[in-house]
């Protein structure tokens, strides 16, 4: 019983490590904490993971991110159609020519490492991908009779495409995490600049690296998570995702259920539930086909939700469930940074804060759409806020829930709807006027 | 302002969609409602007299304000209040949770221009379509345009006294 406990402790002291870093990691790459958090997911998995995207979006910056912030060797490679495999397995040892051996010196090559970045992954010739599919999924390395065990926990590949040609998609389906990596839309653009120069500028305090010790803990933890009460959910969902046409391997089905274990794990549970089903969006090797999987799982996958991994569920599941995903996890977090003392300025703070997600929350939710956990937070937002306060400003006394965001005012409602537009234009009369001030867009 | 008629041939419209946009604004509509509003929110914490707000005859808009805590932690912050919860579609232009301009991204800012153009108006604006309820589509709205936000701090807040005037 005390081992559990101490394994439990282990395991909660890991995912706690793991989401620092993936928490420090994001705030360097704007709108890339998806990507970084299933290149955790594959490590801790130990499975390889597949990044389709245009050059420039940043993947090769964050994988060589997340291999720094774990004490791993890394290899990183870019690919073209003339590299040798020597470039990547290392060059014939003469020496042991000379007696007749044929061995490579691997020392710092891919098969002497922990965490290998593979760039352009497709352009490798026919030599290269069949040692690499030896090495991804025996762990080993051949040459001629020379054969070695590699350490490799995790290969992340890149690509602008996915393959047309039958071969190369069969090499492909060895990944079993695809991601497909768009450029940092507009309005994050901003952002994209503020932090690419701050990075020129400073440095921030660097976090102790995770050990593979740890990762290798976490892969043990996730193995022992029970799969029982998903098995049956897990299983339709796989029928469903077979009639609108996605293929999947069965290989590729069996190992995905380490996903949903692993995803269990950092929800801090030691049984996978609804909430963890979501990783199997990243399965399916096509981008349409990946967008088409998470509306029409949609039921299944309501209940998506993870601390640590939550970009990742906000893009594997449908809209409004990852809104709600999204918004469970702020809530949650919000509710348990209660101010210690309700006279404290921090306190009234606090209580806006719990305003303003709950009109985000009545926003995205009519009371009867509500989805269980979030009506559950936003019962207890309500209690709180409607509680007697004892601040010394007024107290926050919030309205009945807005009415759902999507009603246009009953007044307008009423009329008719000709074939053409036409159009209201409202304006404040002068004299209601206040004086000037900032226009809401600077205030925002 | 008066109502106006337009015929964009069709290019112009709005449909719902998933409400997963990030409420960034309020309005309400009615009789009485800047009224009621402002003695709403005067019953609030302090820290929401940063609020700008915008209001006309019998409409009022409640933008969200900054706020930063002890850590620097930037946040926004927006009352609970009655009314229609609106995102920021693009820089100065608002819309309803849950509606989008109906037609291709790359067309918006032209069409937006043209909009606005045509009306005499500027952004910031403030589009509230006319979707009827079984509809989901639609090719009407009301433009609401904001002439003059000022922060909630410039109107006169005194929930205690019920005749007390509420404009500045």
């Amino acid at each position: 019983m005390q081992d559990l406990t101490e394994d439990r402790t282990g395991t909660a002291e890991a995912v706690a490590a793991l989401n620092a870093h993936i928490d420090r990691l994001s705030e360097q790459f704007v709108a890339r904490r998806a990507l970084l958090e299933l290149v955790m997911l594959g490590l801790i998995v130990r499975e390889h993971v597949l990044l389709i995207g245009p050059p420039g979006t940043g993947k090769s910056a964050a994988v060589q991110a997340v291999a720094g912030a774990i004490d791993a060797t890394t290899f990183e490679y870019l690919l073209g159609r003339f590299t040798e495999p020597s470039e990547l397995f290392g060059a014939l040892d003469l020496n042991a020519l000379k007696e007749g051996r044929v061995e490579p010196v691997t020392t710092g090559m891919l098969p002497q490492a922990d965490v290998a970045f593979l760039d352009e992954i497709f352009l490798g010739s026919t030599a290269i991908l069949n040692s690499l599919l030896k090495i991804l999924n025996e762990r080993t390395y051949r040459r001629g009779r020379y054969s070695m065990t590699t350490p490799l926990i995790s290969c992340v590949a890149a690509s602008n495409a996915l393959p047309d040609d039958p071969a190369l998609a069969a090499f492909a389906d060895r990944f079993l995490i695809t991601m497909f990596v768009d450029p940092v839309g507009e309005k994050e653009l901003p952002d994209l600049l503020r932090t690419g120069w701050r990075m020129n500028i400073s440095e921030t305090d660097p976090i102790p690296p995770v050990g593979k010790p740890m990762i290798a803990g976490l892969h043990r933890a996730a193995l022992a998570v029970d799969m029982g009460p998903i098995g049956e959910t897990y299983a339709h969902i796989v029928r469903k995702l077979r009639l609108i046409g996605v293929t999947m391997s069965d290989r590729k089905i069996v190992k995905a259920q380490k996903l949903i274990a692993a995803a269990a794990l950092l929800r801090g549970a030691d049984t996978a539930g609804p909430e963890d089903l979501w990783p199997i969006t990243y399965l399916v090797q096509d981008k349409a086909q990946q967008a088409e999987a998470s509306e029409v799982l949609h039921a299944e996958l309501k209940d998506s939700f993870n601390p640590v991994l939550t970009d990742s569920v906000t893009r594997a599941t449908y809209g409004p469930t990852a809104h709600a995903a999204h918004l469970t996890e702020q809530a949650t977090r919000l509710l348990e940074t209660r101010p210690a003392l309700n006279t404290d300025r921090l306190y009234e703070i606090w209580l806006v804060r719990l305003e303003t997600m709950l009109t985000r929350i009545d926003a995205a939710f009519a009371g009867d759409a509500l989805p269980q956990q979030l009506r559950i937070l936003r019962a207890s937002i309500k209690s709180v806020l409607d509680a007697p306060q004892t601040v010394d400003a007024p107290a926050a006394t919030p309205e009945e829930p807005t009415p759902p965001a999507v009603e246009t005012p009953p007044a307008v409602q009423a009329e008719p709807q000709p074939a053409r537009m036409s159009i209201t234009v409202s304006g404040a009369p002068s004299s209601l006027r206040p004086w000037g001030g900032k226009p809401p867009g600077g205030a925002d | 302002m008066g109502r106006e008629a337009a015929w964009w041939g069709g290019l112009m419209h709005w449909r719902r969609t998933a409400s997963v946009q990030e409420v960034s604004a309020l309005i309400a509509f009615g009789p009485g409602v800047i009224d009621r509003t402002l003695g709403s929110l005067a019953r609030k914490s302090a820290l929401f007299r940063d609020l700008v707000i915008d209001h006309g005859e019998d409409w009022i808009a409640i933008f969200a304000a900054p706020l930063a805590d002890e850590s620097g932690t930037p946040d926004r912050i927006l009352p609970s209040v009655e009314g229609t919860a609106l995102y920021e579609d693009a820089p100065g232009w608002w819309l309803p949770v849950g509606v989008e301009l109906g037609v291709p991204g790359h067309a918006r800012a032209v069409l937006r221009q043209a909009l606005a153009d045509h009306h005499g108006v500027r952004s910031p604006l403030i589009v509230v379509p006319r979707i009827a309820e079984a509809s989901d589509l639609t090719d009407q709205a009301d433009i609401y345009a904001i002439l003059n936000p000022s922060p909630l701090e410039a109107y006169r807040l005194l929930p205690q006294d019920p005749d007390a005037p509420t404009q500045p």
